[in-house]
């Protein structure tokens, strides 16, 4: 054998060795992930539960009920920017795409569980829906970054009187396409507050600290 | 997507390319410093080319004295190419039966050697830069190697004389060139043979046709053209010689534009060639590598080009929008990514460059410093493809007219 060959031979098995390592950790977090999401759809499921008994019985487990959605709130906020990451990571685990959408359900299922329970507990809070895209250039994603990080210094000011709740628009899901459609949404990223006040493109803390008061 | 495919692209071949090397090292490390017995001292004569080295030519000179060698097989033929300075008046100081000094109108180092090549009266003739200090027994220990007739060249162990930080830099660089081109000496596949010290039978570079004088590289492109005509050429590992490299910046990126021209030139001219059996080395191994080092060069610099401005330009948004939006830009900016397997892959290649680098320095029993290792592995082989295109850009405008040698 040659000693093009004999060099040809490590250069495949390192190269194969450097994929299978990189599969191994994709899947290792695929399945993390689908761990996560299963744990936050049994949260989630519990405070349907909670909302439909306080239907039923009344108002006095209203706390209950808002500290469950402030800590669902923040869990899957962090969920989803690891989720997020791991997008632009992947490359061979094309099935971290359903994970998101499942991801962005869960959001959408928390912001208007978020609305019926400010409803009825009359609990003085705001909503604050990030709408972004994730296919997206770097440099539209770096914009995207700076609104996210936008959103992030409101929440830390306004603790546990916002709810921030990050969407996807680039999801395959009808009620997203409903949500751009109502709220007239043509450009992103896009900032809806308490469903009445839409912010289209980079928005400053100014202008939304004007709106939201906390 | 093809961004990917380019960077796993560069790895890839970078990475056959070190095993190439690790394979011929696994294969011939017992050969690499062996140590072989002078059978003939021919008459020799060395050839020393010189263009304006009036600080050089003296110690130069001085030292060629001391070689060990018989001095009545000895000549050295200083060959003043149209200095405007005192190298001829100096070099003619030295004067004797040994020494001989001639002058001519300018006409380039190729035009200087062929020149001396018509008077010489040696069988064998040296090659040696004018700033060139070789090792007491690097002539001696060349000439071990001409152990058969179809051996036309012998090159040597070259190494900066100084130590600044580039010299440094490049000391690991040559001692990588050294070491790759003894491993590349067991499949016949020397790419050059290098101008400060280099040894070769006479009789063949006439029968080839001498040195090219309109090439910049004049000593890769006979390396290539004894390759073609089916010439073997070796590599004395134990033959040290000193030589002064650039110790700015602005003079390293001359010196290797001019290298990077003329290698393109040697390309452009035997591009007939490639994949053609008959013409040995040039047509199976340096035309093929040449051009996958190309393509790999082109790939680097776009990578790099492409990263640098989408970088330059998420930072530029991040921190300037950041600001003007109220949030806080490090936020953004230290929020970092996920291993991948663009990661993992890199660090792999990594690894293995880095072994290699330190099987060379072992090879060596040469201790130099992490820093200066990982700056070279780094920073330094980085700025190649970049003179490497510069040179085919300037190649292609014939913008070489101010590259002296």
């Amino acid at each position: 054998m040659n000693v093009y060959i004999k060099a040809l031979i490590p250069t495949i098995f390192v190269f194969l060795i450097g994929i299978m390592i990189g599969i191994w950790i994709e899947n290792y977090r695929l399945r993390e992930t689908r761990k996560a999401l299963s744990e936050f759809e049994i949260i989630w499921n519990d405070a349907q539960l909670l909302n439909k008994y306080l239907e039923k019985m009344g108002n006095e487990s209203c706390d209950l009920a808002f500290q469950q959605n402030l800590i669902f709130n923040d869990k899957i906020y962090k969920k989803g920017l690891e989720i997020e990451k791991m997008l632009k990571a992947n490359l061979f685990t094309p099935e971290i795409i359903q994970e998101w959408t499942r991801y962005v359900l869960l959001q959408i299922q928390f912001w208007f569980n978020s609305i019926e329970l400010r409803q009825r507990c009359n609990l003085d809070y705001h909503t604050a829906v990030h709408l972004y895209n994730i296919k997206i250039s770097p440099i539209e994603k770096a914009e995207n970054d700076v609104q996210s990080a936008v959103m992030l210094e409101l929440k830390y000011k306004c603790g546990a009187k916002m709810m921030l709740i990050p969407l996807t628009a680039d999801v395959d899901l009808i009620v997203v396409d409903s949500v751009l459609k109502k709220y007239n949404i043509t450009k992103l990223p896009a900032i809806i507050i308490d469903e009445k006040y839409v912010f289209q493109g980079l928005t400053s803390l100014e202008q939304l600290e004007k709106i939201v008061k906390c | 997507m093809i961004v990917d495919i380019i960077y796993f692209t560069v790895l890839f071949v970078t990475s056959y390319f070190t095993f190439f090397h690790f394979v011929l090292w696994m294969e011939n490390r017992g050969k690499l410093f062996s140590k072989r017995k002078i059978k003939f001292f021919p008459f020799v004569s060395i050839i020393v080319p010189a263009y304006n080295e009036e600080k050089v030519i003296a110690a130069t000179l001085k030292n060629a004295l001391k070689l060990n060698y018989p001095k009545n097989k000895l000549e050295i033929l200083v060959i003043d190419d149209g200095s405007s300075d005192k190298t001829y008046e100096i070099a003619k100081r030295f004067e004797s039966n040994i020494i001989k000094v001639y002058k001519k109108a300018r006409g380039g180092k190729a035009n200087a050697i062929n020149f001396a090549l018509k008077i010489a009266k040696g069988d064998f003739v040296v090659i040696m830069d004018a700033d060139s200090l070789p090792y007491r027994n690097a002539l001696i220990n060349c000439l071990k190697y001409f152990d058969s007739p179809k051996v036309a060249a012998v090159t040597s162990n070259i190494l900066p004389k100084k130590r600044s930080f580039l010299e440094k830099l490049q000391y690991i660089e040559l001692m990588f060139n050294a070491f790759f081109r003894k491993l590349q000496e067991f499949p016949n596949v020397i790419s050059s043979t290098p101008g400060p010290f280099s040894v070769y039978r006479k009789e063949i570079l006439k029968k080839v046709g001498g040195f090219d004088e309109k090439n910049l590289v004049e000593d890769v492109e006979i390396a290539w053209r004894l390759h073609a005509n089916g010439y073997l050429t070796r590599m004395a590992m134990d033959a040290r010689v000193d030589t002064y490299f650039p110790s700015t910046i602005s003079h390293w990126w001359k010196q290797r534009t001019r290298w990077a021209i003329g290698n393109f030139q040697t390309f452009v001219k035997y591009f007939k060639y490639i994949f053609r059996k008959d013409k040995h080395a040039v047509g199976r191994f340096l035309l093929p590598t040449s051009l996958t080092g190309y393509i790999i060069t082109t790939f680097i610099v776009t990578l790099f080009v492409y990263f640098i401005v989408i970088q330059f330009s998420v930072f530029s948004i991040v921190f300037i929008k950041s600001i003007s939006l109220g949030a806080n830009p490090l936020s953004v900016l230290l929020a970092g990514g996920m291993i991948d397997v663009r990661i993992i892959y890199g660090i792999l290649s990594f690894l293995l460059f880095f072994t290699m680098l330190k099987l060379v320095l072992g090879a060596y029993r040469i201790k130099i410093d992490l820093f200066h290792i990982i700056i070279y592995g780094t920073l330094y082989v980085m700025l190649t493809p970049f003179v490497t295109l510069n040179g085919i850009y300037k190649y292609m405008r014939k913008d070489f007219g101010w590259q002296t040698k």
